[in-house]
């Protein structure tokens, strides 16, 4: 892509932005909320350095914000890399603005306390509106032509600022199964592979989250007999943890039609349970719950990825493993009680191209069936 | 000659392998595990040799140490195209006996393995069925 706008003057600041949503230098229009955000927390910020610079004045001179507006000059080509220039550098002389930058830069890159003890911390909470639209794998590189040094912007940055001050609010999900439901305060508990999760729920979610509970008796995860669904909605995080989650929408975890549905898959892992030690010819150790248990959730994710239903086994090794035969390859997950808990394996029947990943005990359900949907070819479409 | 073990050497000949009824399902799907040695094996897969004995017989064999619910094979030559051997094993119990020697894989190679020599079994089809 060619440049879009070419425009005049200095650059105040550079933003690429990083993703596969930017290729070729597509630029999605609901980041200019982002933007919009980053353009007030600059002139706001520069407000505030205006003032302490100017002790004797009580406020700042008239038109202060909009002769300080910041425009986008130009798209460059690649992942969207926006220039941003000051739009009237003629009518103000004083670097207030790029004072401004330069501290949100530097507040962005920073991990250390000091420099977080300089910015004033009634400001980091608009972090919260900077970056809200980009998903888990993008990112923005910012740089100003002050300083050599590129600042890199992601959700990580915006949560770990923005929480500072006070809870910030981000898109959350859930996949486990509903334990409790209380009609009275509409709240709910779900179990996930993470450990329980408490969260409310509008009431006209009433009627789905019932519905998930009762699907149980027939089928569904081997500790508490629910069905697992997937709850989306609005995560409140502090420090780094989930304190509130405000649920939106309830989902019925299935996998794709055609195979075997999760519930008799559940049922029939629910059966190797009953194996009892030496079950083949003498060999084969019963089966661990707990591997029924992990797997189970694990394919819940995998249900929730678009991935089609695979064939369970016991193991002789007391673990459970599921075998997705494809056209044109084999992947197995096995799941042992002993460490390492999780083992994937993919062959492909042509090249007999092999692919064997050891995935570590500390992984938990979600992070292995991404893993495993990786290696069945990639997830479904968003 | 390994081992005091007779290698075989007839690429046609079939060697019979019993599946326990937890490796198969009611749709005829067969899990690798079925040609997967497990601990007591020592990476020695137990197979019947067909030129000392019938799919059947192997069958009713097996019914007096084991349970199975099927035969299926593979053969000798395919066996030595994955790049394994397989030797003669008589016991006086058991006197069509063999192996297939699948010792020192590693856990990949086994995975690979058991999948491919299913996969052949599965094409050659089920020799004998309860």
């Amino acid at each position: 892509m060619t440049d879009v706008t070419e425009g005049n003057g200095e650059i105040f600041l550079r933003a690429v932005f990083h993703g596969d949503r930017f290729d070729g230098g597509r630029f999605p229009l609901e980041l200019g909320a982002d933007l919009a955000a980053l353009n007030r927390l600059i002139v706001d910020f520069a407000r505030e350095i205006y003032l302490q610079q100017n002790p004797q004045r009580k406020r700042v001179p008239k038109h202060f914000a909009t002769t300080r507006a910041l425009t986008i000059s130009a798209i460059q080509s690649g992942s969207a890399a926006l220039l941003v220039q000051r739009s009237n550098n003629e009518l103000f002389e004083d670097d207030t603005l790029e004072s401004a930058r330069e501290g949100i830069l530097s507040v962005m890159a920073a991990a250390d306390p000091p420099v977080m003890q300089t910015f004033p911390a009634h400001f980091l909470g608009r972090f919260n509106s900077i970056g809200r639209y980009l998903l888990p794998n993008e990112r923005i590189e910012f740089s100003s032509p002050k300083e050599a040094r590129v600042v890199t912007y992601d959700r990580q940055t915006r949560r770990r600022l923005a929480e500072q001050t006070e809870g910030v609010e981000d898109a959350f999900f859930a996949i486990g199964s509903i334990q409790a439901l209380n009609a009275t305060t509409k709240s709910f508990q779900i179990r996930t592979p993470d450990g329980l999760i408490d969260g409310r729920y509008k009431p006209e979610l009433d009627t789905a989250l019932r519905r998930a509970i009762a699907a149980g008796v027939d089928s569904g995860l081997l500790s508490d007999g629910a069905a697992p669904v997937r709850i989306d909605g609005t995560g409140t995080f502090k420090a780094n943890q989930l304190k509130a989650f405000e649920a939106e929408t309830v989902t019925p975890i299935e996998f794709p039609t055609g195979g075997q549905t999760y519930g008799s898959i559940a049922h029939e892992i629910r059966s190797f349970l009953d194996l009892e030690e030496g079950w083949l010819d003498g060999d084969g150790n019963s089966i661990s719950k707990n591997a029924a248990e992990e797997i189970l959730h694990v394919l819940a994710g995998l249900a929730d990825e678009g991935q089609p239903a695979p064939t369970v086994w016991p193991t002789t090794e007391g673990g459970v493993r599921a075998e997705w035969r494809l056209q044109d390859s084999e992947t197995v997950l096995e799941v042992s009680s002993a460490v390492p808990k999780f083992y994937a394996f993919q062959r492909f029947y042509v090249s007999s191209e092999v692919t064997d990943i050891e995935l570590n005990d500390h992984l938990n359900a979600a992070d292995v069936a991404q893993r495993v949907t990786e290696l069945l070819g990639g997830g479904k479409e968003t | 000659v390994t081992n005091g073990h007779l290698s075989l050497s007839d690429f046609d000949e079939v060697l019979f392998r019993q599946v326990n009824p937890t490796w198969t399902k009611s749709d005829g799907t067969i899990s690798s595990q079925a040609f997967k040695p497990t601990k007591k094996d020592n990476g020695k897969l137990s197979v019947d040799r067909s030129s000392k004995s019938t799919a059947q017989a192997a069958f009713e064999h097996h019914q007096a140490v084991g349970v199975s619910c099927c035969v299926i094979g593979v053969t000798v030559g395919e066996v030595s195209d994955l790049g394994l051997a397989s030797f003669d094993d008589p016991t006086i119990e058991k006197p069509a006996h063999a192996y297939i020697d699948m010792s020192n894989k590693t856990r990949s190679e086994l995975e690979g393995l058991a999948g491919r020599l299913r996969d052949l079994a599965t094409q050659r089809g089920v020799l004998h069925s309860a």
